[in-house]
This record gives C-alpha cells, structure tokens and sequence, in this order.
C-alpha cells in the first residue's frame, strides 16, 4: 500500500481569484513581504499497488481522467510513501 | 422531433427548462436522469443548469463521467444538437465538446442578475431567430468567468464561434464572453439562463429565441 500526496494548481497566466484575495487580505494585515499567493487543491489517496511506479502510472491516469483539467490546471506528486 | 434534458444530482434547473421546451415551445420532451446510457431517439439533448455533484472538484468535473454525458458524446459527433445552459456550459467544456473552461468569477461573488448581451453571430442554428442586437437574458453563477488561451481564442474569433458577450463584463471572462458554439455549430454552451426569460411575465422574452432556433434548425436538418 502507497500513500500518496497530490497537488493540483492552476497554470501560470490563468486568473486565480482566490489567491489575489489572500493576498489583498495580506497586505491589508500588514504582512508587507508577501508578495503573492497562489492556491490550488490537496488531494490524498492510499493506493494498492506492488511498485512506486504502478502508483505513478495510475495516479497519472486519474489526474489525466478527470482530476485535473489541463486547460487551466498542472498537477504534480508531492510525496509517494509505502505504508 | 423530441428533446431530452439531461438531470445530475444537484442539477436545479431541468424543470424549468422541461417546461419551457414542453409547454412553452410545444416540443415533446423528455426529463432523463444521467444514468440513462442511450441518447439516440432525441433531436435536441439540453444539460441544464444547476449545481451538479455540488461542483466538488470542479464545476461539471464529475458530471463528465456520467453514464448520459458519455451517450450524449455519442449524439453529438453524430450531429446533434447541443444546448448547455450555465453549469450544462460547464459539462460541455470539461467534455471537451467546447474549448475553454470557466473558473471562479473575478469578485469571488455569485452574481445573480439580469444582463445585457450582445449577439455576435446570428448566424448559428441556435440564434438565427434573434431580430435584437442586444438580448436581456439573467445570470446566476460563481464559476462562469470564461478562459481560453490565446492561440484558441484566435481560432474562435476567426470561425466566429464567439455567440454571446456581456455588454458589462460581470466575471472576468476573458473578451466578455457568455456563450460560444463548436465548429460545426451543432453544440451551444452559454452561461446566461435562456430558459429564464422565455415569457413576458418573467421580464423578458429573450431568451425564447434561442429554443425558437435550434427548434426551426431541427425542423430544417
């Protein structure tokens, strides 16, 4: 069994909306350094698989599927753990 | 001639649009839930607005993979006519029947409202019977704000498949746009609620026109 750890953002030059109002919110409580935010999702899954890379192959799939629209969203793995 | 109106869990709008199309345009219709995995005796098939499966994920993320939206892909490399009204606008694109995709508006706000539109190309099976310039038809979303990267925008300005744009951009939608049809011009997605402005006690009857067309269009194919 695999835990694995996904980040789906939105692409570079895409409007994120919520990260311009984190950042407005930012800059209102005087958190000055930050200078931008971007958000995006965190998806978990436990995967029954013999080998790191057949988690790969079929996390690959379900981001391809329908996890992640290409049009607006990149997805990387954030971390692969055997549990 | 019959159409079907596909309903999601969490869709909220199939009945007025069932009505509209069945007692409003007198055209037979059918409601059908999106298990249904034929699609083939209908004319029309309309996704109608709403919220389905909560917008978890993404707006119309994972109504894609519903049994209907899977027949209905079937119908519509056959020709058939597709209408997506709101979050159906949402189904189609992440379908990958419309380019595109609508994500969060600008002001992070549902915005529920009527608004202007212009109509940009009467020439489509589903706007030919539109005598206006601009139409008055009501918004209600939170995801319509409408992106597309430039080399396909280019595409869709030089195939006019640019329908509708908002007079006074409400979302962000990149060059104000608020429906577009697909290159052979047999599916339509638009974020406007068509179906809420068909009679004049609603406050306009704009929206009629575009059931008018793609019911004459029907007609003539």
């Amino acid at each position: 069994m695999y835990k694995v750890k996904l980040i789906v953002k939105l692409k570079e030059g895409v409007l994120d909306p919520v990260g311009n109002a984190i950042s407005s919110a930012c800059r209102t409580l005087g958190f000055d350094n930050v200078k931008e935010v971007h958000t995006g999702k965190y998806i978990e899954f436990i995967i029954d698989a013999n080998s790191e890379e057949k988690v790969r192959e079929e996390v690959k799939k379900l981001a391809e599927s329908f996890l992640v629209n290409p049009i607006i969203e990149d997805y990387f793995i954030l971390e692969i753990k055997k549990i | 001639m019959k159409a079907a109106v596909i309903a999601y869990p969490g869709s909220n709008c199939e009945y007025d649009t069932y009505y509209v199309l069945n007692n409003v345009l007198n055209l037979k219709t059918d409601l059908i839930w999106h298990t249904e995995t034929n699609l083939k005796e209908y004319d029309l098939i309309v996704i109608p607005g709403g919220f389905s499966f909560g917008d978890y994920l993404r707006a119309g993320a994972m109504a894609k993979i519903s049994p209907a939206s899977l027949a209905l892909i079937e119908e519509a490399y056959k020709g058939k006519f597709i209408l997506g009204i709101c979050n159906g606008f949402q189904i189609l694109t992440e379908l990958g029947l419309l380019p595109g995709a609508l994500i969060v508006n600008t002001s992070l706000r549902f915005i529920c409202k009527f608004v202007d539109l212009e109509v940009i190309n009467k020439d489509t099976p589903f706007t030919h019977k539109i005598e206006k310039d601009v139409i008055k038809i009501p918004i209600a979303h939170f995801q319509g704000n409408y992106f597309i990267d430039e080399d396909n925008l280019k595409k869709l300005e030089d195939n006019k498949q640019i329908v509708l744009t908002y007079k006074e951009n409400p979302n962000g939608s990149v060059k104000d746009i608020a429906g577009i049809i697909n290159e052979k011009q047999n599916i339509f997605g638009l974020m406007p609620h068509p179906e809420r402005a068909t009679e004049s006690i609603l406050g306009s009857r704009d929206g009629y026109y575009i059931f008018e067309s793609v019911i004459e269009s029907i007609r003539k194919s």
